[in-house]
């Protein structure tokens, strides 16, 4: 079988897993999809038409870049605006506003250096090409890409690049599905785990935390086929009272996961309590690097003192209600009036798997009707 | 942003130091480091994210998950549940 040749995106495959589910299935069930890959594709291919109408998929925090606080954007816009770094980081990040309403691109576009990458590692060369300029990295990730930053820490201290450093924004998932599932509000029955984060983390986290909340967590994969999949296993589970996990995205997710991938991440980082964009402060949902790395913590370097508030009501936009699954995209009074992407209210608006973006792109609110199933 | 992209392996090959390998992503030939990966070689499928190889694509696995759709299949035409 060749991996990328679209078997898990065929139409056939996702039909056979919809009709079952519409033959087992026996009273109404709320399911979380974590991740924004997920959620485009459940938008995108129109997945949620071959569901039955007792499944409501909710559409959970998806992107580290929606759930990183405008108080990290004025931090990186205070060191290149008044100290001179150039700031390295994702395209994704550009658009974000800092606390003023201005994004990266507006103070890339009024002359300061800010560069995008594709990978933490271009960082190194970047850095060892200019010895004679500070370069900072805005780390903003999940569990996914924070062993990279991780990987390109150590690979600096062995390099000897002294000229680098990180302004850190990085979460750990369980924690964030552990408080938003347990929030009565958001009305969760169960769970579809970010496919991969978990092929860094492995299944035993996903297993310690669905017994915590008492509710099923499936690791799911991305393709529609992978979803459908997904919904009917956490489907089965529900109907049987467990609240436990199941990996049905064991392709790419190894019950460890990747081993080498979480040592140098804790080689590296140790957890703490963070701050999550529209949601507020989750007690051990993020990382920070540990003292015997914080010659690489920009904060430290650069004596930053941001006070690191609850912004959770700074902001007019309530992707935060979104994203804990409290209120439907749509409902929202701004979304396609005065929030789009060209004029994005929020983070949600503006990366391609923030919801609010990718409803407004794929979803019949725009174009009538969704993109059929390839 | 956890965006991983499958692709199969071209090439191993050490840079500085490192575990490097040319992967094609359906045509589009890019360097990515595999020093996670130490199962993976040429030929193999992996997912990379942002340069970086995060897993090796498991074959038997993904043919084990085509299998259990055409059992849902049997079951929605009438065949037992055997699970």
């Amino acid at each position: 079988m060749k991996l990328n040749d679209g078997t898990f995106s065929s139409q056939d495959e996702v039909e056979i897993i919809a009709e079952r589910i519409c033959r087992i299935i026996d009273r109404k069930w709320r399911i979380m999809e974590v991740c924004g890959g997920q959620t485009r594709s459940i938008v995108k291919y129109n997945v949620e038409a071959l569901l039955p109408p007792q499944i409501e998929l909710v559409h959970g925090p998806g992107c580290p870049v929606c759930v990183t606080p405008s108080v990290v954007i004025d931090d990186a816009v205070s060191l290149v605006k008044n100290r001179g770094v150039t700031l390295l980081t994702f395209g994704d990040m550009m658009r974000v506003p800092d606390s003023g309403g201005k994004p990266l691109s507006d103070y890339r576009a009024g002359g300061n250096s800010v560069k995008i990458i594709y990978s933490p590692l271009d960082a190194l060369d970047f850095a060892a090409a200019d010895t004679g300029r500070e370069f900072v990295i805005l780390a903003v990730g999940f569990e996914t890409t924070a062993p990279l930053y991780a990987f390109a820490i150590t690979e600096a201290r062995k390099r000897k690049i002294r000229n680098l450093s990180f302004l850190s924004s990085l979460y750990t998932v369980p924690a964030a599905i552990g408080a938003i599932a347990s929030d009565s509000e958001s009305r969760i029955d169960g769970i579809l785990a970010a496919g991969h984060v978990c092929s860094i983390t492995g299944e035993r986290e996903y297993e310690i935390l669905s017994r915590k909340i008492n509710k099923p967590v499936v690791i799911t994969g991305f393709e529609p086929a992978d979803i459908m999949l997904g919904i009917y296993v956490c489907l089965k589970l529900l109907q049987c009272g467990m609240a436990t996990s199941k990996n049905a995205y064991r392709r790419a997710v190894a019950k460890e996961g990747n081993i080498k991938a979480r040592q140098i991440m804790y080689e590296v980082f140790e957890s703490c309590d963070s701050v999550w964009h529209g949601i507020g402060l989750i007690p051990e949902s993020g990382l920070r690097l540990k003292k015997e790395y914080e010659q690489f913590d920009a904060a430290k370097r650069f004596s930053l003192k941001t006070a690191k508030m609850d912004d959770k009501n700074r902001f007019i936009c309530p992707a935060g209600e979104i994203m804990q699954g409290k209120m439907q995209a749509g409902q929202c009074k701004y979304f396609g009036k005065q929030c789009t992407p060209e004029t994005p209210l929020g983070a949600a608006m503006i990366t391609a798997e923030g919801v609010c973006s990718i409803l407004y792109n794929y979803s019949s609110v725009k174009y009538g009707k969704a993109a059929v199933i390839r | 942003m956890c965006l991983a992209i499958p692709g199969r392996i071209l090439e191993v090959k050490s840079v500085n130091g490192l575990r490097m390998a040319d992967v094609d992503f359906d045509g589009l030939v890019k360097r990515v480091c595999i020093s996670w990966l130490d199962d993976a070689g040429t030929g193999d499928y992996i997912l990379s994210h942002c340069g970086m190889g995060i897993c090796k694509v498991d074959n038997a696995e993904a043919e084990k998950s085509i299998d259990y759709i055409k059992l849902l299949y049997k079951e929605n035409n009438g065949s037992h549940e055997t699970e």
